[in-house]
């Protein structure tokens, strides 16, 4: 059986689930994390030519511990459980998100665009629902 | 570059002219609503798909076959928003191959993985090479290589012989990745804008009127150098900042080539575009380490609130969208992965503004100027 699936193990596909994972959800939440970090990573981009015209370094040093707090969660999903820290964060990415969006609502009386909403409304609802089956 | 679909393209909302970095081009909306109708659809569809060996895949590469199924949806949709048949062509190229590879997937078929990666790989360098090219990004755009990026994600993970390096060096192209395909869409963003006249496509994070520009009528132009020598004639005492702190400008921790120092008293007090009360003045560090003056900004007191433009096409106001700010102050654009950097808020628009520039020897002292001639008047100081 592929664990957490129920499905017999069989097939060409499942021959190829990792040992290393004993929940495939977990590999899921992995990938998603990296995707956040990724993300991240350009924001750390974005901050650092930032710093540069505006002597503002808000944005590269936040951006950057934040991709490099992401990937080691990516990292640790497979051995510990640090469940309760990731639920935190990603609600405070979540609000963030409202807080941008009432920004945009009140002064431009408009949603926040569909990047914006897969990027910090989706894929952390995403993460936290996967993570909330995993606890 | 004819080939690309929206070079140079400018977006209207709200009688503004903007970037469409953060819109949706009108040939996109029709992919937009064919992948919204897939992603309803998902539920009803999954217990459905079970004999075609979808019930086989994992949690991940179920994920990964949603993903690369919104892709081929909208690759499908573009190619009917689109009239041009070269844009068909690749359009449906690509819906195609990503459908080839969807069966592969749900098949099994040997090699399935290498191929996933080589479609995917081969659109995301499709559409950076267009953004290099000049062609504009918008945000079905950027949500499909988002989608294509995760997809990638999955299927480069290594899932036999897992080592920490392989999973380290697929880690390390995945973020990579996603740095590569947001920095070519802000090039394919400035090299389709730059323009501050009306008819122009602004640069991201600018808005001007909407409007065609013409040449201004004799009445334009005379208020126009009445402006220029009214607002000269009036600010150079600020040449000296502490004059300018006694008419309280902030002119504290002045730094850079830009910065504007705001009068608080001055906003929102009703008087808008008076030569004698700038809201900003602007002041650049010169080479000798003391501010210099080099011009004035006129701002407008409330959003969309139109600025007066006494000089006609002369005097084009402009707002701002899409800007991160901190305590510390300004900070970049709002990134085509929608986000601003930790500790920012995105502001997504701002009041109208006008600068006047004092550098002497401008052909336009009112408006925009290029970051070099301040660098150089300011080096010259």
């Amino acid at each position: 059986m592929v664990h957490g699936t129920g499905v017999p193990d069989t097939t060409s596909m499942a021959a190829i689930a990792p040992p290393l994972l004993p929940d495939r959800r977990r590999e899921t939440v992995r990938v998603l994390l990296l995707v956040q970090a990724s993300i991240f990573a350009m924001s750390a981009v974005e901050g650092a030519v930032a710093a540069l015209a505006f002597a503002n370094p808000v944005g590269v040093v936040g951006s950057t511990l934040a991709s490099a707090a992401t990937l080691t969660f990516a990292w640790a999903v497979g051995g510990g459980k640090p469940w309760t820290v990731l639920i935190w964060v990603e609600r405070s990415l979540i609000a963030w998100f409202a807080v941008d969006l009432l920004l945009s609502l009140g002064v431009a009386h408009r949603p926040l665009e569909l990047v914006p909403t897969l990027t910090r409304l989706v894929l952390p609802l995403a993460i936290l629902r996967l993570v909330k089956a995993l606890r | 570059m004819t080939w690309l679909p929206h070079p140079a393209a400018p977006v209207v909302t709200d009688g503004y002219v903007g970037s469409p970095m953060y819109s949706i081009f009108d040939e996109h909306r029709t992919a937009l609503v064919l992948v919204l109708l897939m992603v309803i659809a998902i539920r009803p569809l999954r217990p459905r798909l079970t004999w075609t060996g979808y019930g086989r895949l994992d949690h991940p590469h179920r994920l990964a076959f949603w993903l690369l199924a919104a892709s081929a949806v909208v690759h499908f949709g573009l190619a009917a928003g689109h009239e041009d048949r070269g844009s068909q062509a690749l359009y449906l190229g690509a819906a195609a191959s990503f459908g080839v590879i969807l069966w592969m997937m749900i098949r099994s078929v040997p090699r399935w993985r290498a191929w996933t990666i080589v479609v995917l790989i081969g659109s995301l360098a499709g559409y950076a090479i267009s953004m290099l090219a000049g062609e504009a990004p918008d945000q079905l755009g950027l949500a499909t290589k988002l989608v294509e990026l995760t997809a990638l994600a999955i299927v480069v993970t290594p899932h036999t012989r897992r080592t920490r390096l392989r999973l380290l060096t697929a880690n390390v192209a995945v973020v990579g990745s996603f740095v590569l395909i947001g920095s070519t869409a802000w090039l394919g963003a400035f090299a389709g804008g730059g323009g501050h006249h009306l008819g122009e496509v602004p640069p991201p994070g600018v808005l001007i009127p909407q409007g065609e520009d013409r040449a201004p009528t004799l009445g334009e132009q005379i208020a126009y150098d009445e402006l220029l020598g009214e607002v000269r004639r009036l600010t150079t005492r600020f040449d000296d900042i502490t004059v300018a702190a006694e008419h309280g400008y902030d002119v504290d921790g002045i730094r850079g080539s830009e910065f504007h120092a705001v009068n608080p008293a001055h906003k929102g007090d009703g008087r808008y575009f008076d030569p004698a009360r700038p809201e900003n003045l602007i002041y650049g560090l010169g080479h000798s380490g003391d501010p210099v003056l080099l011009g004035v900004m006129f701002e407008m007191d409330g959003i969309r609130q139109a600025g007066p433009a006494v000089g006609g096409p002369l005097t084009v106001w402009h707002a701002h969208d899409h800007v991160c700010l901190t305590v510390l102050g300004l900070g970049p654009l709002v990134s085509p992965w929608g986000g601003c950097p930790i500790g920012h808020v995105s502001i997504p628009i701002t009041n109208e503004m006008l600068h006047v520039w004092l550098i002497p020897g401008l052909e336009e002292p009112v408006g925009d100027v290029e970051d070099s001639v301040v660098e150089a008047y300011l080096a010259a100081h």
